[in-house]
């Protein structure tokens, strides 16, 4: 029973990974230098800050948010943490992902006073922080950039190290994806959320507290945010206020590659962690393949536009479609 | 015996319309309690009143002859009261297991107890034999099976009192009589279970207990032997017919639309009828027979499978409602807020909707005098009931709302108009306005299709009735010859050997 | 027909926001209320303003278009590529035009051919747009535009400080308002956005008015592309991007509803007056377009804020009428 329960969630993950290492066999086949050690570490490490981010987006897209001010957070949080560590070299780094994660917290916990609180619909709250973090960062850090020349080995080092052969930062992302994928499944508070997704009045009636859901799912955004922007000075070095600008778009289509429904209720974090890889091996690909790096975004697009067609196909098949008047991602917090 | 759940002389008011007086109910373990009425006898109120979704605006409630109050649907629950809804809400994207445990699912230490889980979903769901299996994803599943899965919801809080709202109104064949199994199983379990229906066959056959409500009143309660077929009838009707049907003897012309083996939407199939000039043809039979999808038929809202449509003699392939609208077809639906009105437009906005572009003249511009003109017209012929032909639809009574929805449809002069329940929850004094505006139609030559629950609303305005039953034309009847109770058994699901049936049956 | 009690309302707030601002800019510069500051402070309006105008449309039938800065993008790639072949200017903005157009009606089919989700289409296209952007112009500006052509851009007629963008965007917004408030297909976007299932049931075609809106949007975004690598004098594969964000902005500070069904172009526009004049005085100020940029969020936040204080006063206090039915 467990088995079958098993095999019946996973399938639409698995197709994914098939689908993922069907592009990597097509890339391999035309260009072999893809699966040198080092390049799958380079492809490995640029896909873990946005996996990272990808997870809590996709969270609060099957709870029917969305978050857009992400890169801002990450900025705030890179550039704070940053900030610290080049006037505070001697602390410990266990001090310096605590303040970033802190920023993070705090910032996401902005988003759910307005989503959740105040019942702004996400996508319009998110806008407008989105603007208001990101301007914010650009203000306080002036103009200034922290640069890996100034900041201890230690934190470079957080990045480059080896363990068991690869980069922390690609343990951190998948010990992520495990965690929150194993909590989304097998605890009460991640079955809520995805009963908020697929009928929000009904989780309502049923007792389930769908604005402390939301509240939640917007501050843990927050905080993986927050851990990203710590992680982010590990890997770049060099830290300013316009890092990560595309952050939430990348993130999102992360997540709906990944089979995350944009109406809510239905997909997972370890489909979003897929997508993310998705998205850098296809970058990778056109990298190796000598194509210009011009066209990678247009197939990104063709890639977002390709899959969302499948998915629906897919879904039309299986029965009815969800119900119209359906607001995808704009949804407010129960009415 | 005690009672399980008491209702004391519960009266709900909505603004200054009075939908329930004085009702008063008791529920044992092990016996089913039917709740009978016609529509609008106030049934699903009392419903959302036990489902902690409305609050009595007096009377009591008690369980185990404590008082309680049931203030959320949550509340509701918590005292082991289950509603099972005729169109369940339930979360598509989940699977079936944890659908029957949404919110309060098992856990061992702070994790969920999947195989925990899905074995008491499946004990449950075999208990009430029903073959889904428990990772089915909801969303594939019809509205019998979420049912079930409703009535798993309340076995697993352990419900001691069932409410089963019109469980068998979107059935037919095997899964109703999958639905009496169900309530026999729960029955042995100990369970009190209120059955609400209108389906008399089902009540003879289920029930240990019977109240009967008409108006929002109290009729009748006793246990099922002092009753006969006849007798619940006649509570739900009233011995004294009134008879405010203003029909008038209309000169019936030609044939105007001619429908020969319509089929389609899933389940209808082979439906003959035609309908005259000046003629009111009525649709009588229950939720679920397929009325309204033929009305969406002819309307162009899905395209029939198969059939031939004929208007005037001249046959037509109508794909949506606009060309409907231009050949002459009307349709006043069934919703009149979700499908019929847009709540937020004004009188005239609404009513003008329909003919906009004809109303319309250089570049598109909507011809404003026209419009109000217009609209001023059909509102007054209406006798709408407001400050003026802007004032938001929203803020008009259901009855006047009806009005404004009918007088849409009346502008653009249709040669058939199809009106899908339109006296639905609407006052007596709208009610009597609306069949005399259909009356006045139907004079000056538009040939109507009347669809309605209510047999004698259609005893006393149709030339014809036709009767339907599971997506097919069960019986056929002409003025002169209607009898309400027979229409009533017609149109149930069984066959009726409970009584003889004089009408004509196909 | 809009929600009569909450659009005048609206306005009037925002006028009293206009008036604020105005009276704010002017204490902190003397420079502020001249008629050169004001025309510049419309002039770098001007492509956002375009855009505003048929996205207040999409957003009121209730779906949204991501794609804009991308569409502006490709337009202004395609333009520049046929100024680097040498082609006649106007044959370049023609082009433009198609493009644009083409980019709307691809939109269009996706969402309601294929009934996809209106976020994700735009989503995807916005990078597919932009992609292609990059592909035609890859790293290289394209300057030579002839004087009349930047005239477009940041040109004023004869001697007054009147911008030709303003005209262009006047000529729009009489045509879309026009086009939104008089017209039977106006009346169907509200009924749309409103209650699709009763537009539908009432004869209206939905598919062909939501095409028809991306279709326009994708129009009009070749026309901002032409104002904007006017005002630039150049055109690059990332010309127009973020500006999605703003126009979102704007439509939102107008006081259409994100979930469709309301609003109206005169909120619009004065909420882009809004935006200019905040934007300029900011800078005039001293402020960076950063700390613009906070400014403007705040000033979004604010007004959602205050917009669903109102709605949530009233669900408050019926909230606890409702307490006091039903109990003992």
């Amino acid at each position: 029973m467990k088995a079958a329960l098993a095999s019946a969630w996973a399938s639409r993950e698995a197709k994914l990974l098939v689908a993922l290492l069907a592009i990597c066999l097509a890339i391999t086949l035309r260009e072999p230098r893809f699966l040198q050690a080092s390049n799958l570490e380079q492809v490995a490490l640029s896909g873990t800050l946005v996996c990272i981010v990808a997870l809590g987006q996709a969270l609060l897209i099957i709870g029917r948010q969305i978050d857009l001010s992400v890169g801002a957070i990450v900025a705030w949080s890179a550039f704070v943490s940053a900030l610290w560590l080049s006037e505070h070299p001697d602390s410990s780094l266990a001090l310096v992902f605590v303040i970033g994660i802190a920023v993070g917290t705090a910032l996401g916990a902005g988003n759910a006073l307005l989503a959740a609180g105040l019942r702004i619909p996400a996508i319009v709250a998110t806008l407008g922080t989105l603007a208001i973090y990101r301007g914010g960062i650009i203000v306080y850090a002036g103009g200034r950039q922290i640069s890996a020349t100034i900041l201890p080995d230690k934190y470079g080092a957080v990045a480059q190290t080896h363990i068991l052969g690869q980069s922390p930062l690609v343990w951190v992302a998948l010990a992520l994806t495990v965690v929150l994928g194993w909590l989304a499944r097998n605890t009460r508070t991640g079955r809520n959320v995805y009963a908020i997704g697929s009928n929000p009045e009904g989780a309502e009636f049923a007792g389930i507290g769908v604005r402390r859901h939301v509240a939640l799912l917007f501050v843990l955004s927050g905080m993986l945010c927050g851990l990203t922007g710590v992680l982010w000075g590990a890997r770049f070095g060099t830290v300013d206020a316009v890092i990560a600008p595309d952050l939430q778009l990348q993130s999102i289509s992360a997540a709906v590659v990944g089979g995350v429904s944009i109406f809510g209720g239905s997909g997972s974090v370890y489909g979003a962690a897929i997508g993310a890889a998705i998205f850098v091996v296809l970058q990778n690909g056109v990298q190796l393949l000598g194509f210009d790096q011009f066209w990678i975004p247009a197939l990104l697009g063709v890639a977002i536009l390709g899959t969302v067609l499948l998915y629906s196909r897919l879904a039309n098949r299986g029965g009815a479609p969800t119900g119209s008047n359906r607001s995808p991602a704009r949804g407010k917090v129960a009415s | 015996m005690l009672p399980v759940l008491e209702l004391r002389k519960i009266s709900k008011r909505f603004g200054a319309v009075e939908v329930l007086s004085e009702v008063s109910l008791q529920l044992f373990g092990g016996r089913v309690h039917a709740l009978a009425g016609e529509n609008g006898a106030g049934k699903s109120t009392l419903v959302k009143i036990i489902g902690g979704v409305h609050q009595p605006s007096s009377g009591s409630i008690l369980k185990d002859c404590e008082p309680i109050t049931l203030g959320s649907p949550l509340e509701s629950r918590h005292n082991g009261i289950a509603v099972v809804h005729q169109h369940p809400a339930l979360f598509p994207d989940l699977t079936v297991a944890e659908n029957v445990f949404i919110g309060q699912q098992p856990r061992k230490g702070g994790r969920i107890d999947w195989p925990f889980m899905l074995e008491r979903a499946a004990d449950l769901l075999a208990r009430l034999d029903v073959d889904v299996s428990v990772t089915a994803d909801v969303r594939h599943l019809g509205v019998s099976e979420r049912q079930a899965i409703e009535v798993a919801r309340a076995l697993a809080i352990d419900a001691r009192v069932l409410v089963l709202d019109e469980p068998t109104s979107a059935l037919s064949g095997n899964e109703v009589v999958r639905v009496f199994n169900l309530i026999e199983r729960l029955k042995a379990e100990g369970v009190a279970i209120l059955f609400i229906t209108h389906f008399i066959d089902e009540i003879m056959k289920l029930s240990d207990d019977v109240t009967v409500l008409r108006s929002g009143k109290h009729i009748a309660t006793d246990t099922i032997s002092a009753f006969t077929p006849e007798t619940i009838v006649r509570a739900m009707i009233g011995t004294k017919l009134e008879s405010f049907f203003p029909k008038e003897a209309v000169a019936i012309g030609d044939v105007r639309l001619r429908v020969e083996g319509l089929t389609g939407a899933g389940f209808v199939s082979d439906i003959n009828f035609d309908v005259r000039a000046g003629e009111i043809l009525g649709f009588f039979g229950l939720v679920g027979a397929g009325r309204s999808e033929i009305a969406g038929m002819l309307f162009g809202i899905t395209p029939p499978e198969r059939g031939h449509v004929s208007l005037e003699g001249e046959e037509l392939r109508i794909r949506s409602p606009a060309e409907a609208i231009r050949r002459g077809i009307c349709l006043v639906p069934e919703d009149r807020h979700r499908q019929g009105l847009v709540l937020p437009f004004s009188i005239r906005a609404n009513e003008s909707l329909p003919v906009l572009r004809a109303l319309s003249g250089l570049l598109g511009k909507v011809q404003r005098s026209r419009e109000e003109a217009i609209a001023r017209e059909y509102a007054k012929k209406m006798r709408v009931v407001s400050s003026g032909i802007e004032q938001t639809v929203a803020t008009l009574s259901g009855g006047n709302q009806q009005k404004v929805l009918l007088a849409k449809w009346l502008i653009p002069n249709p040669k058939l108009l199809i009106l899908d329940q339109p006296t639905r929850g609407i006052d007596v004094g709208a009610k009597a306005e609306i069949y005399r505006s259909i009356s006045q139609l139907a004079a000056t030559g538009v040939s109507t299709i009347l669809i309605s629950d209510d047999a004698e609303e259609l005893i006393g305005m149709a030339d014809r009735i036709v009767v339907f039953r599971g997506g097919k034309v069960a019986a056929r009847a002409t003025r002169g010859g209607f009898d309400r109770a027979e229409l009533l058994l017609a149109a149930a699901h069984l066959p009726a050997s409970v009584a003889d049936v004089k009408v004509h049956k196909e | 027909m809009r929600l009569r009690s909450l659009a005048p309302r609206w306005e009037a707030f925002l006028l009293l926001v206009l008036v604020v601002v105005l009276l704010l800019g002017a204490q902190a510069s003397d420079h502020f209320l001249t008629a050169s500051n004001i025309s510049i402070a419309l002039a770098g309006m001007m492509p956002v303003a375009i855009v505003a105008l048929p996205m207040t449309l999409i957003i009121v039938t209730g779906e949204i278009d991501i794609s804009v800065g991308s569409i502006i993008g490709l337009c202004a790639s395609i333009m520049g590529l046929c100024l680097e072949h040498h082609l006649p200017v106007v044959l370049a903005m023609a082009s433009g035009l198609a493009i644009g157009m083409l980019a709307g009606l691809f939109n269009g089919v996706m969402i309601v051919v294929f009934g996809l989700p209106s976020l994700v289409v735009t989503i995807g296209t916005l990078a597919l747009y932009r992609g292609l952007a990059q592909i035609i112009l890859k790293e290289r500006g394209v300057n030579s535009f002839p004087d009349w052509y930047q005239q477009i851009g940041f040109g004023m007629i004869g001697d007054s400080p009147i911008p030709w963008s303003l005209i262009l965007f006047a000529a729009l917004f009489f045509g879309f308002g026009f086009f939104l408030q008089l017209t039977h297909g106006g009346r169907a976007i509200y009924a749309i956005g409103n209650n699709r299932e009763a537009a539908r049931y009432s004869g209206v075609s939905v598919e062909h008015t939501i095409l028809g809106v991306f279709v326009a949007s994708g129009m009009v975004c070749a026309l901002a592309a032409i104002v904007l690598t006017a005002y630039l004098a150049s055109a690059r594969s990332d010309t127009g991007i973020g500006l999605e964000l703003q126009v979102i902005t704007a439509v939102v500070l107008g006081g259409v509803n994100i979930f469709g069904g309301s609003g109206t172009l005169v909120g619009v526009l004065i909420a882009l007056f809004v935006l200019a004049f905040v934007k300029n005085a900011l800078g005039l100020v001293g402020m960076t377009p950063e700390q613009q940029d906070i400014v403007t969020g705040a000033v979004l936040v604010g007004t959602l804020i205050i917009f669903g204080a109102s709605r949530n006063v009233g669900e408050a206090r019926s909230w606890f009428a409702r307490l006091r039915i039903g109990r003992p």
